[in-house]
């Protein structure tokens, strides 16, 4: 049975084929204007990667932010239900999970069978998501993709007293303007977002495995200080971005019973 | 008996100069230096103006975020105190103050005799303060002053859901782009800046007279839409930006007093 996963997320959106016994392909693609547009485009684009055609597959499974946009879903899947389940399939032993994607943070303890048991988020702030980072990358002037490398070079690292994107935006204005070196900024903002994602993550407790999830799992310079904190080495999946897709895709394999015959119940 | 207050903010340094129970001077100069060059700057312009030597200040009181940073102040006192105090003392009725500033509001509670009963202040987040405006004048390409008329006559608002002012602020970019007119987005901006101000009045309670200080409190969009949303009349002192200093200055002079 072929079945899919697809998460639409505030800034990124991933799909994913998955075989009887393999990731068959997978899509990762930065989320448009129109989210039901960006679902068709990365669906086709992970098919394109498999050879396949919508037809061919059996039962699908949306989630993410976008998740009630996505037209050919069979069905919807809570995000956090879908990081827990495509985490333990990378992680059979993850208990805690913390996936940091492009607008929200998420704690999520999970059980042994890949089910979360209680968890925690923010997505009412951009404090500790991707859009900080991205916001002070580009306040910098510098790639995001680099900014995790360049902080661990810092040597002395620099305050940064505001969680909130905005203040902590004029703040890194002030300390470029006194020629504070830009690496020794990202350190301290690392800290800042570390600190807060921190707080979360005390809030559900953490316990081994421990996992991180999303865009920013591909930031060194944040998962260090995130470790420093926790106490525990992370887990990193290889494909970060592509938890939560993983996750849809394996919930759609649970549900797929009665679809059989791929394609022809899908939903208008 | 000459007295000063000054109030280092986050954007701006504001001095007055009190003689015998009248303001003297008053400036507000925005800025981007440290607190203890701009407030010695001030001072030292506050004096040249006024014909007065330093030595004629009977008593300086510093307040604001920088207000340790003032080497020359004898008292430092928290806004909260400086900005009730300079309202009550503007709007002898004033019950509840709200001081508005770049990066911090607070609301004050007054008993009838003018003390502060009770406070509540948001200064961790760009919700609701002069930041996220000034952040939306990049956005929208609209003055200040120009966004907050268009604000206080604007006949529909766009919902801008929110709560951050960066999530916000691509709310807005995506109002723009799907063609909402400048007028709706302009007075949603200013909705959610006041229901984030409201929500730091209720924790105090609201009793009239309210008076709003703080340089958002120039804003005329801010206050129509803070008195569409409480269902009364705000006051707004004609220089709301020095009222923190204003009350600083009285503060020394109570202080000299006693």
């Amino acid at each position: 049975m072929i079945v899919a996963g697809v998460d639409v997320g505030s800034r990124t959106t991933s799909a994913l084929i998955l075989g009887d016994s393999e990731i068959l392909s997978h899509s990762v693609i930065p989320t448009g204007a129109e989210s039901v547009k960006t679902a068709r485009k990365g669906m086709k684009e992970a098919l394109r990667g498999a050879n396949m055609s919508l037809d061919d597959i059996n039962y699908i499974v949306a989630t993410g932010y976008g998740r009630v946009l996505v037209p050919f879903a069979h069905e919807i899947a809570t995000e956090i239900w879908c990081h827990a389940r495509g985490a333990n399939l990378y992680f059979p032993a993850v208990r805690t999970v913390l996936d940091m994607g492009g607008q929200d943070c998420k704690a999520i303890r999970v059980d042994a069978n890949g089910n979360h048991t209680n968890f925690a988020m923010n997505d009412k702030c951009a404090a500790g998501t991707g859009r900080f980072l991205e916001v002070m990358a580009e306040t910098l002037g510098l790639p995001v993709d680099d900014i995790g490398e360049l902080s661990l070079q810092s040597k002395n690292e620099a305050r940064i007293s505001s969680m909130c994107t905005v203040f902590a935006r004029s703040e890194v204005n002030r300390l470029v303007r006194r020629g504070i070196d830009k690496k020794d900024i990202l350190a301290g903002l690392h800290e800042a977002i570390s600190t807060r994602v921190y707080g979360l993550l005390r809030k559900v407790g953490v316990e081994e495995d421990f996992v991180i999830s999303g865009g920013i799992a591909m930031n060194i310079g944040v998962v260090r200080k995130i470790e420093e904190k926790v106490g525990l080495k992370a887990l990193i999946p290889e494909e970060p971005q592509i938890v939560g897709a993983l996750g849809a895709a394996l919930i759609a394999r649970e549900r797929a019973k009665g679809f059989e015959t791929p394609g022809k119940a899908r939903l208008p | 008996m000459t007295f000063a207050g000054i109030d280092v903010g986050a954007r701006s340094v504001k001095l007055v100069i009190l003689r015998d129970g009248e303001i003297l001077f008053a400036k507000a100069v925005a800025t981007e230096e440290e607190g203890a060059v701009a407030s010695q700057r001030l001072i030292e312009e506050g004096l040249r103006e006024t014909n007065l030597s330093f030595a004629e200040l009977l008593h300086i009181v510093s307040t604001g975020e920088g207000r340790a940073t003032v080497s020359f102040a004898n008292t430092q006192r928290s806004e909260q105190l400086c900005h009730a105090r300079g309202a009550r003392w503007l709007f002898p009725s004033a019950r509840t103050v709200l001081d508005v500033g770049f990066e911090g509001s607070r609301a004050m509670k007054l008993n009838e005799e003018g003390r502060v009963t009770d406070f509540a202040l948001n200064s961790k987040c760009a919700a609701g303060s002069g930041a996220f405006l000034e952040a939306m004048t990049h956005i929208v390409e609209m003055p200040l002053e120009e966004m907050g008329m268009m604000a206080a006559t604007a006949k529909r608002r766009a919902k801008i859901s929110s709560y951050c002012a960066v999530f916000a602020e691509s709310e807005v970019i995506s109002n723009i782009h799907r063609g909402v007119s400048k007028e709706r987005i302009v007075a949603g901006i200013h909705e959610s800046v006041v229901d984030r101000l409201v929500e730091i009045l209720r924790r105090v309670g609201i009793v009239e007279d309210v008076v709003i200080t703080g340089g958002v409190a120039k804003n005329i969009g801010v206050i129509k839409a803070l008195e569409r949303n409480l269902g009364l009349e705000v006051k707004a002192p004609g220089d709301p930006q020095v009222v923190g200093a204003l009350g600083a200055a009285l503060i020394a002079q109570d202080l000299r007093k006693r």
